[in-house]
């Protein structure tokens, strides 16, 4: 008893013994691991805050150049001398507006200031093409460029305020996320909008293209979900089946919202509730299998509109995506072909069902146009494109710029060795107001 | 026995701080009892698609195992509460032990065209996998919504990768592969499909804590997802 008593209690020291040799050995490895994981975590946050303080000096650099370049802009006599400047302060305003979404400050802090270098940054570009088409500044330009020097110069000010108290160890970023109390001591990120100036320059930025008015739907009268959903399966066809009312939306016009059938496709689609125009078609189901040739497809689509009363209209491109083929096309009005009135059709290339619609911009735009009398001929024209260019043939057609504006133009086209471009002469002043290169892929024609 | 008893039980305890320690999960299914990152991932999920409330805290509780089985029931699959391989792609999480990078389930015809459309394409399939199609192609008009506002950057990179914009930039989901689904929605969104009709921002009701948010315009409700301006 003794003997065994003895003999177990050496076998319980060897134990202990083993044990805290292991133990020490594992706290050893534990504790060299967690302070390797922790040299790595300070390393990546030293990385991630010099990101964060480069953005910040960047910011304040970038603005006071802006608002540098305004103020010489105020003074400089040379045209080319204000072209250059204006460039630049687009360059600037640019590099600004990344460096800024950098920050750790989200977005509806900062999104008033993006917004006044974003239109500040719009403004230099066009005045800058206008001095190239042999434009001039006007008075109210003069106003604006004064406008944006002061605020430019403000806000460069308040930004190096930020970065010295930012750069003393104070959490200012910290204080953005807390909410509206937090966000006073950001002043003059955070700045509300209407300190800023009202740009006379209306551009392609400007908040009134998202609720751009839907020109073709004017007058048309509201019609029931009933009539939209009769309208919906007399526009998809007689094999739509289980057309299922799933809602309304306020997409940016009233619409009704469907689920619906087409054969083996489960589609989705939204009628406007103004006269019932399709608004949009979507396909649910993936579609794999190609049995029709591009060119059947592109058919297939043009006979779908025309079917419908779309009347005549003109391909711009297709482009095909696995047994989805998407086609482009514009309105035609007597021959001159209206590229902001844009209608997509998605084939499927198994059967040549049309799955797919995108009708907003055609029904924003779509109403007949009063074309002005080109003052170039079609020869003029093509005599004033780039001397690099050999010319392939030439059309009239009105393309948009900026927010609802329209410009008549020749769309020549032209190539340079293997390439294919698009150059658009304005056929009033014969200005060049857009060059666009036809990219041919395996996939279908691109331009971009 | 007293001693090494408790020699024993400190080991275990250290054991378990290892595994704590170490990156993430080892194991490659989650189940209740697991904790760590990966759970994380898999509780955000949830919650951003409305199958669990609260907030994610990295432990896998019964909560978290009643949300995972009506996940599964939800998308067709096999209903066990616990979230392997399967379940893990569904939801567009790659599991840390598992040693993948989310379903490389992308057909070999859904060609990305460019870097802006790879880029759309992951953003749709870290947001809103799940969602119908409509709502994958509302989730990318969003982005390209934004590029075109002046109060927001002007390129989709630069929409995407704002600061705190998308969660899925925050908590690296962004970098799982996308399927053809998303690829196909991010085209059609650049090819000018907008079911949202402009709407700047997408919330999930019942998921989000953010009360700024909830005082934006809804224009209309697609899945678990309302968009507004």
């Amino acid at each position: 008893m003794n003997e065994t008593y003895h003999v177990a209690g050496v076998r319980e020291r060897d134990w202990t013994r083993v044990l805290n040799v292991a133990l020490a050995a594992l706290l050893a490895g534990v504790l060299a691991f967690s302070s390797a994981q922790t040299v790595r975590l300070n390393e990546a946050n030293a990385r991630n805050n010099a990101v964060v303080q480069k953005a910040f000096y960047e910011t304040c650099e970038l603005t006071e150049g802006m608002s540098v370049n305004f103020r010489k802009l105020l003074v400089a006599g040379e045209t080319g001398q204000m072209q250059a400047l204006l460039n630049e302060t687009a360059l600037q305003t640019q590099g600004a507006l990344s460096n800024l979404a950098l920050l750790p400050l989200g977005q509806e802090t900062v999104s008033a200031t993006l917004k006044f270098i974003n239109q500040a940054g719009d403004f230099a570009s066009a005045l800058s093409v206008r001095l190239g088409n042999g434009g001039e500044l006007t008075e109210a330009d003069y106003t604006t460029l004064q406008s944006l020097s002061e605020r430019a110069a403000a806000f460069s000010v308040s930004m190096g305020r930020l970065l010295e108290r930012y750069e003393r160890g104070e959490a200012v970023f910290d204080a953005a996320e807390d909410g509206p109390t937090g966000k006073e001591s950001l002043y003059p990120i955070t700045g509300p909008a209407t300190d800023y100036p009202v740009l006379l320059y209306d551009g392609p930025f400007s908040d009134g293209r998202a609720d751009g008015e839907f020109k073709g739907l004017a007058g048309l009268v509201e019609v029931t979900e009933q009539q939209a959903r009769q309208a919906l399966t007399a526009f998809v066809g007689p094999q739509a089946t289980e057309v299922t009312f799933t809602g309304e939306s306020a997409i940016p016009v009233d619409c009704y919202e469907y689920a619906l059938r087409l054969g083996d496709y489960q589609l989705s689609a939204g009628v406007t509730k103004a006269g019932g125009e399709v608004l949009y078609i979507l396909s649910d189901s993936e579609i794999e299998a190609v049995n029709l040739a591009d060119r059947q497809a592109v058919d297939a689509a043009r006979a779908f509109l025309l079917a419908r009363g779309f009347g005549e209209m003109e391909m711009s491109y297709y482009s095909r995506f696995g047994g989805i083929m998407t086609v482009n096309f514009a309105a035609v009005q007597n021959g001159v072909v209206l590229y902001p009135d844009l209608i997509k059709v998605q084939v499927s290339m198994a059967d040549g069902a049309v799955v797919g619609l995108e009708a907003a911009n055609y029904l924003m735009n779509h109403v007949p146009r009063t074309l002005e009398i080109p003052a170039l001929t079609e020869q003029d024209a093509i005599a004033r494109i780039g001397g690099a260019l050999s010319p392939v043939s030439a059309r009239l057609c009105v393309i948009p710029e900026g927010a609802g504006d329209e410009y008549l133009c020749y769309e020549v086209t032209a190539t340079s060795g293997q390439d294919t471009f698009l150059v658009y002469i304005d056929a009033v002043s014969g200005v060049e107001r857009k060059l666009m290169q036809v990219i041919s892929g395996e996939n279908g024609a691109l331009v971009m | 026995m007293t001693s090494a008893r408790r020699g024993v039980a400190l080991l275990l305890a250290l054991a378990a701080l290892v595994i704590a320690l170490a990156p993430p999960a080892l194991a490659a299914v989650l189940e209740v009892g697991s904790s760590g990152g990966d759970v994380t991932k898999v509780q955000q999920k949830l919650i951003q698609w409305g199958y669990l409330t609260g907030t994610a805290d990295g432990k896998y509780g019964e909560k978290t195992r009643a949300a995972v089985a009506a996940f599964q029931r939800k998308n067709g699959l096999a209903v066990d509460g616990r979230v392997g391989p399967a379940t893990a792609a569904a939801m567009g999480v790659s599991l840390s032990g598992a040693g993948s990078s989310g379903g490389s389930v992308a057909a070999a015809s859904s060609s990305i065209i460019s870097a802006d459309h790879r880029l759309l394409a992951k953003l749709v399939y870290a947001e809103a996998r799940g969602e119908s199609y409509k709502g994958q192609v509302a989730v990318a008009a969003v982005v390209l919504n934004r590029v075109a506002s002046a109060s927001f950057p002007n390129t989709i990179s630069g929409v995407i990768y704002q600061s705190g914009a998308f969660s899925c930039v925050s908590n690296g989901s962004i970098n799982n592969t996308p399927d053809s689904t998303a690829i196909r929605a991010a085209l059609d969104a650049l090819n000018g499909w907008d079911p949202t009709g402009g709407c700047l921002y997408y919330y999930n009701p019942k998921a989000t804590r953010d009360k700024w948010i909830r005082t934006r315009t809804v224009k209309t409700v697609i899945g678990n997802h309302s968009f507004a301006v």
